[in-house]
């Protein structure tokens, strides 16, 4: 049996933190040893789940910015490209509608109508579920 | 006890050879590196010398500027806070010596004394506190309501950094304009808050004064007793409102994200009790919010700054990947839980 990279990764957090970090004689090197391990076990946290909080953030983005085009006469939004689902691929798709969802917010904002507002709560919705998907808990 | 850096202690030494030269027979070793705030390179160092023909050993602790910063600061600023701070009811380690001349060690520094037998605590791990937690808690809020009765008439600080027109103003265009140059990706949170804040402007001052910049759990050293010895790293100070400091004490970030008991100290209306019978200013909540959602702004931005700086490789110091990682998880969740409840900041 080959160890899963996530089986090696948390081998690797464990001895960092609680091997190597505190026999090294210097301090700074000690401290600075046990927040790698840290930054590794939450690498770890969010390697499993980066890809599915990509295309769940794009779909609702696309979903969103296509709602925007209703009240907006200059929104608009990119299809989801989900022929890839590397991060390399998936990360700058997000960051366009990301960019464009900041534009279409400020934008309803300022708007009174019945959708508008509604748009805007549906936004506070997304926002708001995607921080706490997002949410690092290793450290709570 | 061999030096950690004997190079830096070499030349630590003939800097201060030439600065006191009444300091005679001076030896400096460098006993650690510390890691406390990326904003200068910080180490821990013993004296020995003989003054008057007695002999003397003493700590000190040496702030380098570093290649790349958590924060863009001045570090005449931070030093003439500890100079007019010193000897106050505010309680700071001695300042020694400021040198901008970059002979002595490639970047500018100061000197200041060590506070012994006392700690900082981490503002991520456990609360440091134990039973404490009420008498340190009493001690935080008081000193920060004494910094705040400082008023503007400071001296050389009140001319480094003087009071703006519209603090409120001035410290959302500068933290904005951080965000703008740094941020390597959209925000929309952080965003929606920036503009949340420019349409609701809190009212000026009660009474401007010193805003200490970075006040909170881990910035102040604590002995076993539960006494506070020291408040640091005033790399941030400058005369403004003194809520901005109230804001940034209070954020739940510093206390393992519980709003009621900020840095895992006494309870929160308590605590605004106390500072603000030391200050003399009251509580006007609705501004107070705004600086409260205004310290996760600020925040956001000294993240990403830090993410920044390690991405690009100007420092590659973990504490600036872990806290730009960690800090802008949690500050985005607590301004996007704030924002879309409204928490007391108008629409």
């Amino acid at each position: 049996m080959i160890p899963s990279a996530p089986h090696f990764l948390a081998y690797a957090v464990h001895r960092l933190t609680n091997d190597i970090a505190p026999a090294l004689p210097d301090e700074y090197l000690a401290q600075s040893t046990g927040m790698m391990g840290g930054m590794m076990a939450v690498a770890t946290q969010q390697a499993d789940c980066a890809v599915d909080d990509m295309v769940w953030d794009i779909t609702q983005l696309h979903e969103l910015l296509t709602q925007a085009t209703v009240i907006l006469e200059h929104a608009q939004t990119d299809q989801p490209d989900f022929n890839s689902l590397r991060l390399s691929s998936l990360i700058p798709q997000y960051h366009r509608l990301a960019i464009q969802l900041v534009e279409v917010h400020a934008l309803v904002e300022e708007m009174t109508s019945a959708q508008a507002r509604a748009l805007n709560a549906r936004i506070w919705d997304y926002l708001t579920t995607s921080a706490q998907r997002r949410r690092i808990d290793i450290f709570d | 006890m061999a030096s950690v850096d004997p190079q830096l202690a070499e030349r630590l030494t003939h800097y201060l050879t030439h600065k006191f030269p009444h300091w005679q027979n001076l030896s400096a070793t460098i006993t650690a590196r510390i890691h406390g705030g990326a904003s200068r390179e910080t180490y821990r160092a013993k004296l020995t010398y003989q003054e008057n023909g007695r002999p003397v050993e003493r700590g000190i602790i040496l702030r380098r500027d570093p290649v790349g910063s958590l924060i863009e600061t001045d570090r005449a600023i931070e030093f003439h806070a500890y100079r007019t701070f010193y000897g106050t009811t505010v309680p700071v380690p001695e300042p020694i010596a400021l040198e901008l001349d970059l002979q002595w060690m490639d970047r500018p520094f100061f000197i200041m004394g060590e506070i012994p037998n006392a700690s900082a605590g981490s503002p991520f791990g456990p609360v440091p506190y134990g039973d404490q937690c009420d008498k340190v808690g009493a001690q935080f809020w008081s000193i920060l309501g004494a910094i705040a009765a400082t008023g503007c008439d400071v001296g050389r600080l009140a001319e480094l950094s003087p009071l703006p027109a519209e603090p409120w103003r001035d410290a959302l265009d500068y933290w904005e304009g951080v965000i703008n140059a740094d941020a390597l990706e959209p925000y929309p949170v952080l965003r929606a808050a920036i503009r949340r804040l420019r349409r609701n402007p809190p009212p000026p001052p009660i009474r401007p004064g010193v805003v200490h910049g970075d006040y909170r759990r881990g910035n102040f050293l604590f002995d076993d007793q539960g006494d506070i010895k020291a408040i640091l790293d005033w790399e941030m100070c400058h005369l403004g409102d003194p809520y901005e400091d109230l804001g940034w004490a209070l954020d739940p970030i510093w206390g393992q994200m519980q709003r009621e008991r900020p840095g895992g100290m006494m309870d929160r209306d308590a605590g605004l009790a106390l500072w603000s019978k030391a200050s003399g200013i009251s509580i006007d909540t609705k501004a107070l919010a705004w600086w409260e959602l205004f310290a996760q702004v600020k925040g956001m931005a000294i993240w990403i700054s830090s993410g920044k700086e390690f991405v690009e490789g100007k420092n590659q110091d973990p504490v600036l990947a872990i806290s730009s990682w960690i800090c802008i998880d949690r500050h985005t969740r607590l301004m996007a839980d704030r924002l879309s409840t409204c928490s007391g900041v108008p629409q």
